[in-house]
């Protein structure tokens, strides 16, 4: 980096700064509120500067490079030149007060955003509320009615004009979205509305119900409209409505009491500070104090919690992930889908059709922590699990057929002595009877038991493959009948918690399906599909490919490479760095976005587009082949691998070629392959 | 009214069997007067005597049981059904529905598999005769197919090279496992010529050996010599694969389950004997999952029964036409079926179950056919209760070889039924003198006087 671009701001930066300040920091936008600003062409002058200023200060002194990309530290600096503009007489001094607090605020950010940043809490504009009330205080705020602002006439006129036709409280409304910028006329309200409609549907809402609510608020608590600035009530439902925290039914509750607390604040600001005030000072005025306080409080208790997928009543969202409302819906969607994936791929532990007898929330033993849990058992076409009376042992059809490892692992204990009990007793104090406990060396541990007396070939240490046989169905424990128990926990005590899961493929109830949870009186069976055509994703470390997608946009190149995520893991990476993660199953790939990697309402990625929140396609291709998600066929050298609208299409030599979506028309087609430059 | 007894002309017997003795009562027979649900008198009537009844659901309860032994013991299972035991393509299309390939022996018996729609790569082409022609047929459309001999190995060469390509085929072997032992297909393993066998193949650079067979033998009802024939396989595709390099797709240990039938000579019957489809499982899976791969790895274990689950499902109605009392002082019963259509009477002791409540004095009963021949006895020696012209016999587990070996002479061969659902469907309607006679001509020559 040389000297000079130490100090130099990208316009892409100030701009975003722009549309921070309405929660909708992308380039349109944030246009339109820059041109907001400009309806007192010296005021929106003076915000440019205060931008820059504040942007490159913070800048030369290194504050955090993501966050100074998105813009935060600009902020207060536009917010500086803003209010000073307004609030204070024009005169020489006050440009170099300008540039003074313009530098005091990108310092201060940085200062507040490190020391935030531990907390994840957003600076807001609090260095904007300490700086501007000192600066105030040092200049004096103006009369009112000895500034003479410049209004560019146009917008004073039509203001005027609107004023004239429209009732004053729809007029008072509207206006107040242009408080936000301190600008006192109905356009700039118009513009910051469009602005924020065009970025966020939810946040528009979110925005007029906040200012409804303001209004109310301020009304029942003033006694009439006399000195209404709606800001701090907008501002306070834009970072509550689905900005700062998962907008949801509970998001609506808090972010309606967050606003009128902001209410509360913002006069109760207005009296000490009226109190305060002197001749030399002039009135202070209040600005967006009550929004900063009002978000600081009510996010950091949110914020403190910790997020577990039992407690998502008010998810507060990462800020370097949030984009938009809509964008955080998306996330969280992702987030709890991981949340509740296990990371072990698991197949059933068995050969054959086995049934369930109990499945996950039984009505026996699968209780309580326990409640994730199958017990699988044999029964014939006349649904017996035995032949003959089943007074033996070897009458049952499960015992002593073998029991395999569920996914790969470590061997971590075993328990081979215990006894099989006679078919209807069970005993209860050694409940697991005989047991394999498998690590799989992501946290994650399988738990098996009930196996027979002496049957388990296998010993800790001992490293299993997926279908490796370890023992065989027995009656020991707490087991009136022989069968398999398994469950999948975090801790490789025996008699863990179970934990959620899901097995990645099989038949159940004659039918293929992928991820599921079977039930009770299901009947299960292995999966395994015979193909000569198997295709993958996997081991192309080190190759690009370059497709080119006919998207909503027109034609563009987009660029898959195929490298390993942060755990060593197959992923593809996009043109623009997103990431998705690629999970190998016996039978099928599946196509998993990394829980950061969402479209937002302007991006045209096709193939963000086309795998959404992910895909799980056949590996191993048959024509004709059908699962709970779609079907195979064949046509001429390709397989189309058909899931809902989408169709994929697979060269038995080269893998994916083209991905068509039949019902929004987007097409995704590889054009060549490149070999990734080292 | 009731209906008057069968009358049985007096003669004073002992009773050797039949009395109360310490062992507990004497035989009874239950009379089997219904089948899946329908009166065996209705059925005859309707449909004529003897008339060969399919019990649908016996026959998929047969195979779903045996596939469920297997299947839940061995990761990569199929059944492939021994088309010879009964080709009716009516229970060849049922199996087909459970999921079961075709095992074939000949061209014809391809072709029976082939018109019902089993997709060529689902067929196991066994048998020591295979023509040129058909080795060809059975290639192209992917069939599995098992060499027998030398000369049939360089028919395939020949195939090889008239399609331009590599084939992928299995050896047939054999082991001494029986007394006397089975050699008749395959190349021994003991003399070595398995081995040579499969390095002959793989040398040759047309073929891929990449399936072993072998066949234990018929009715083999000591679990102990699958385990053998397991073992003998799991050896010798160890050696196979480590000297050669070897690696299989697929294993194929035939047939030979033993069906619910008594074989002459036994000495229990075969509810006692005949193994269950779960104890040839335990014998043999094991075993196999010993071989030198990976569980999920395992080849495709096939086998190819055919009258363990054919045999049960099938019954014959027939009736008495006559009883008489031989000069011995045995009573004999003379019934309209013959052994043009129990050809397996030669194997088996069949039950004869009377159809109506004909009292539970069981008398040793020669049991003559219909034939116009002496040898035509169907049983020597069988208890049977007084009968009288006109009543109907039930001879239960005659599905396997009785149908597919039958032959017309003498008599019409009878029509056979299908029940499932109750539901009666005519699977094979009786035959009709046009039907034998059809394809004969009489040169006018003949007949002008």
């Amino acid at each position: 980096m040389n000297n000079i671009s130490q100090f130099t701001c990208p316009p892409k930066v100030m701009l975003r700064s722009y549309g921070v300040l309405a929660f909708s920091a992308h380039p349109i936008p944030a246009t339109l509120i820059l041109i907001a600003t400009f309806f007192h062409p010296i005021v929106g002058l003076m915000g440019v500067v205060g931008n820059l200023i504040s942007n490159i200060t913070a800048k030369w002194i290194h504050a955090n490079k993501e966050a100074w990309n998105a813009g935060v530290f600009g902020v207060s600096g536009i917010l500086i030149g803003l209010a000073l503009g307004m609030y204070t007489e024009q005169t020489f001094r006050l440009w170099i007060f300008l540039i003074g607090g313009s530098i005091f605020s990108g310092i201060l950010s940085v200062m507040l955003g490190n020391f935030f940043s531990r907390y994840d809490l957003p600076i807001l504009s609090l260095p904007f509320m300490l700086i501007i009330w000192l600066l105030l205080l040092t200049i004096g705020v103006a009369e009112s009615d000895t500034l003479s602002l410049t209004t560019i006439p146009f917008v004073k006129s039509i203001d005027i004009w609107l004023f004239n036709i429209l009732p004053l409280t729809l007029f008072e409304y509207i206006k107040m979205f242009g408080n936000i910028l301190f600008q006192e006329n109905l356009i700039s309200g118009i513009f910051v509305l469009v602005a924020i409609g065009l970025y966020s549907r939810i946040s528009l809402l979110y925005g007029l119900w906040g200012g409804i609510l303001g209004l109310i608020t301020y009304v029942f608590i003033h006694g009439s409209l006399d000195g209404f600035h709606g800001l701090n009530f907008t501002l306070t439902a834009l970072a509550f409505g689905g900005f700062f925290i998962v907008n949801n039914k509970h998001a609506f509750i808090f972010t309606s009491f967050a606003i009128v607390s902001t209410g509360l604040v913002d006069l109760a600001t207005i009296k000490v500070l009226n109190a305060i005030s002197s001749e030399s000072t002039g009135d202070l005025p209040s600005l967006v104090f009550a929004f900063n306080i009002i978000t600081l409080i009510f996010l950091f208790p949110l914020k403190m919690l910790p997020q577990t997928i039992d407690n998502l009543r008010l998810t507060p969202i990462p800020l370097y992930l949030i984009r938009s409302p809509e964008s955080n819906i998306k996330w969280f969607r992702r987030w709890i889908g991981n949340k509740a994936k296990q990371k072990t791929i698991i197949t059933f532990p068995f050969i054959g059709e086995w049934t369930i007898l109990q499945g996950n929330k039984g009505e026996w033993t699968h209780k309580g922590i326990g409640r994730y849990a199958w017990d699988f058992i044999i029964r014939d076409e006349r649904k017996h699990q035995a032949s003959g009376f089943g007074l033996e042992l070897t009458d049952f059809y499960a015992f002593g057929l073998p029991v395999l490892a569920p996914a790969p692992g470590t061997v971590y204990a075993i328990e081979n002595q215990i006894e099989d009990n006679l078919p209807g007793e069970a005993v209860t104090d050694r409940n697991w009877g005989n047991y394999v406990i498998i690590n799989h060396g992501n946290g994650e541990f399988s738990e098996l038991s009930h196996f027979k007396q002496y049957s388990i070939i296998v010993v800790p240490g001992q490293y299993v493959q997926r279908g490796d046989i370890i023992g065989y169905c027995g009656n020991s424990g707490r087991s009136p009948i022989p069968h398999i128990h398994f469950q999948l926990q975090t801790i490789p005590e025996i008699g863990a918690p179970t934990i959620a899961s899901r097995f990645s493929e099989g038949i159940i109830n004659k039918k293929i399906n992928v991820e599921c949870i079977p039930d009770k009186d299901d009947s299960v069976t292995i999966l395994n599909i015979e193909s000569k055509d198997e295709w993958s994703l996997l081991g192309l470390e080190g190759e690009s490919w370059i497709f080119e997608s006919q998207g909503r946009f027109g034609k563009q190149k987009e660029e898959l490479s195929f490298s390993t995520d942060n755990l060593g893991l197959p992923a593809i990476v996009s043109t623009d760095n997103r990431l998705w993660h690629l999970i190998d199953r016996p039978s099928f790939i599946e196509i998993r976005p990394d829980f950061k990697t969402y479209p937002s309402l302007l991006n045209n990625s096709v193939w963000m587009n086309i795998i959404g929140d992910g895909v799980i396609l056949p590996k191993k291709l048959v024509d004709g082949f059908k699962w709970h998600g779609g079907k195979v066929y064949k046509k001429f050298n390709y397989f189309i691998i058909e899931i809902a609208n989408i169709e994929f299409y697979i060269h038995s030599d080269s893998g994916l070629e083209k991905v068509i979506n039949k019902k929004t028309k987007l097409i995704f087609e590889r054009i060549k392959i490149e070999k990734l430059k080292r | 009214m009731t209906e008057k007894k069968a009358y049985s002309k007096p003669t004073i017997i002992r009773h050797s069997v039949g009395v109360q003795n310490k062992f507990g009562r004497p035989p009874a027979t239950v009379p089997i007067n219904r089948l899946d649900g329908f009166e065996v008198s209705e059925l005859a009537e309707k449909y004529g005597s003897p008339l060969f009844v399919l019990s649908v659901k016996a026959l998929r309860d047969r195979y779903r049981d045996l596939k469920r032994a297997f299947s839940t013991r061995y990761p990569n299972f199929q059944i492939a059904y021994s088309y010879k035991t009964n080709y009716l393509k009516s229970v060849c299309s049922i199996l087909k529905q459970e999921g079961a390939w075709a095992e074939v022996v000949s061209g014809f018996e391809y072709d029976i598999a082939r018109n019902i729609e089993v997709p060529g790569n689902q067929i196991v082409f066994n048998g020591p005769y295979k023509s040129h022609e058909e080795l060809t047929r059975a290639f192209n459309d992917g069939a599995i197919v098992n060499l027998d001999n030398y000369d049939e190995m360089q028919v395939v060469e020949k195939v090889a090279s008239e399609l331009g390509k590599t084939l992928e085929v299995g050896i047939r072997i054999n082991m001494d496992l029986n007394d006397p032992p089975w050699h008749k297909f395959g190349f021994n393993v003991e003399a070595g010529h398995a081995f040579e066998a499969v390095k002959r193949a793989e040398a040759g650079g047309k073929l891929k050996v990449v399936g072993l067979h072998i066949h234990t033998g018929t009715y083999v009802d000591d679990v102990t010599i699958y385990s053998r024939a397991a073992q003998g396989l799991v050896n010798f595709y160890s050696y196979i694969q480590e000297q050669l390099g070897v690696k299989l797709k697929y294993w194929d240990l035939g047939g030979g389950y033993a069906s619910h039938n008594t074989l002459h000579g036994a000495y229990l019957p075969a509810e006692q004997t005949c193994p269950t489809f779960d104890q040839y499982a335990e014998a043999i899976c094991p075993i196999l999952m010993s071989g030198p791969f990976q569980a999920q790895d395992a080849p495709k274990l096939f086998i190819e029964p055919g009258r363990a689950i054919i045999d049960e499902p099938f019954s014959l109605i027939t009736s008495v036409v006559s009883q008489k009392r031989l000069p011995s002082g045995q009573r004999g019963v003379l019934l309209d079926s013959g052994m043009n259509i129990m050809s397996s009477v030669q194997w088996y002791r069949y039950n004869f179950q009377s159809a109506q409540d004909s009292g539970t004095m069981l008398e040793d009963t020669i049991v003559y056919g219909g034939l116009c021949m002496n040898i035509d006895v169907l049983q020597a020696s069988s208890s049977i209760p007084p009968v009288r012209r006109g009543d109907l016999l039930v001879i239960p587990h005659v599905g396997a070889y009785n149908i597919s070996q039958s032959w017309q002479f003498i008599y019409l061969r009878p029509a056979i039924i299908a029940i499932e659902d109750g539901e009666v469907y005519v699977i094979k309607k009786a035959e009709t003198r046009d039907y034998v006679q059809g394809f004969e001509d009489v040169p006018g020559k003949f007949i002008t006087n």
